[in-house]
């Protein structure tokens, strides 16, 4: 690439979205490059199996292919695209489960809450590993909501609108899945 | 009662979200209570540690172009 097509300025998400609906092939190759690894890295995270990560990736990108022409620009393209993302995982999600069980705790296990000091030897270490490690056991819905909160940074009112729940759902929803997160990391701990 | 009332308000408590009585309150309790206390460090560490996931760092990404090679034979198809 010369200096002159780096320097050039890049024409932005919104111009490309109208351009590949009106069937631009390059247009919509752009998008793909710039987005694919924030879509890639938030499927991985909400369905922490890389090769499903990676079929999500792909099923994301078709279904963007054939509904970019209802991108209005209202909101940010990327705000547009993580919502179709968390629309299609959870999609996914369903054909496994109901929608009860995603987004309430509904026949899930009550969280035990375990206080904090009663037993100083087996304390836990909350780091990287051991959260990525208990985000794997997490249920689904629960997981949906730390993902996109707690780790994508997405405000309640964000979430709630992406997952059709109250923000109220969202906050109660985020607040069991860490006491449920830190049921799993002490668990982790005492059985090691 | 107490400790299952504050812990249930404890991510409120850390996201600034509570009134001044709940925060009262919470205050109060956490500084008489070592479990509670516990559990809030916990659950601190906890938003923490997902805060610095938040960068891509430690993610394999599958190849750019192998996947768009994929993207587009099955757009091709649908």
């Amino acid at each position: 690439m010369s200096v002159a097509e780096v320097n050039k300025p890049q024409p932005p998400d919104f111009e490309l979205a109208k351009r590949a609906a009106d069937g631009d092939g390059s247009a919509f190759e752009e998008l793909y490059r710039r987005h694919y690894r924030r879509v890639y890295a938030l499927t991985l995270r909400m369905m922490r199996n890389p090769t499903e990560a990676e079929d999500m990736t792909q099923d994301v990108f078709l279904q963007l292919f054939n509904k970019i022409g209802m991108f209005r620009g209202e909101s940010a393209f990327t705000t547009w695209l993580h919502r179709m993302t968390v629309n299609q995982v959870l999609m996914h999600f369903r054909k496994k489960s109901t929608r009860s069980e995603l987004l309430t705790d509904e026949g899930e296990t009550p969280i035990q809450i375990v206080k904090g000091t009663e037993n100083p030897s087996v304390m836990p270490v909350i780091d990287r590993i051991s959260l990525e490690n208990a985000l794997v056991q997490l249920p689904p819905g629960y997981r949906t909501v730390f993902v996109l909160h707690d780790i994508e940074g997405y405000e309640h009112y964000e979430v709630a609108e992406m997952l059709g729940i109250a923000e109220g759902t969202s906050k109660s929803q985020l607040h069991k899945a860490r006491l449920k997160l830190r049921q799993l990391i002490r668990q982790q701990a005492a059985s090691k | 009662m107490d400790c299952a009332r504050s812990i249930e308000l404890l991510s409120e408590y850390s996201a600034g979200l509570l009134g001044e009585d709940d925060i009262l309150f919470v205050k109060t309790h956490l500084s008489a209570c070592t479990d509670c206390n516990g559990v809030f460090q916990d659950l601190r560490l906890i938003v923490q540690t997902a805060a610095a996931l938040r960068s891509d760092n430690g993610i394999a990404y599958p190849d750019e172009e192998v996947l768009w090679q994929r993207v587009s034979a099955r757009r091709i198809i649908h």
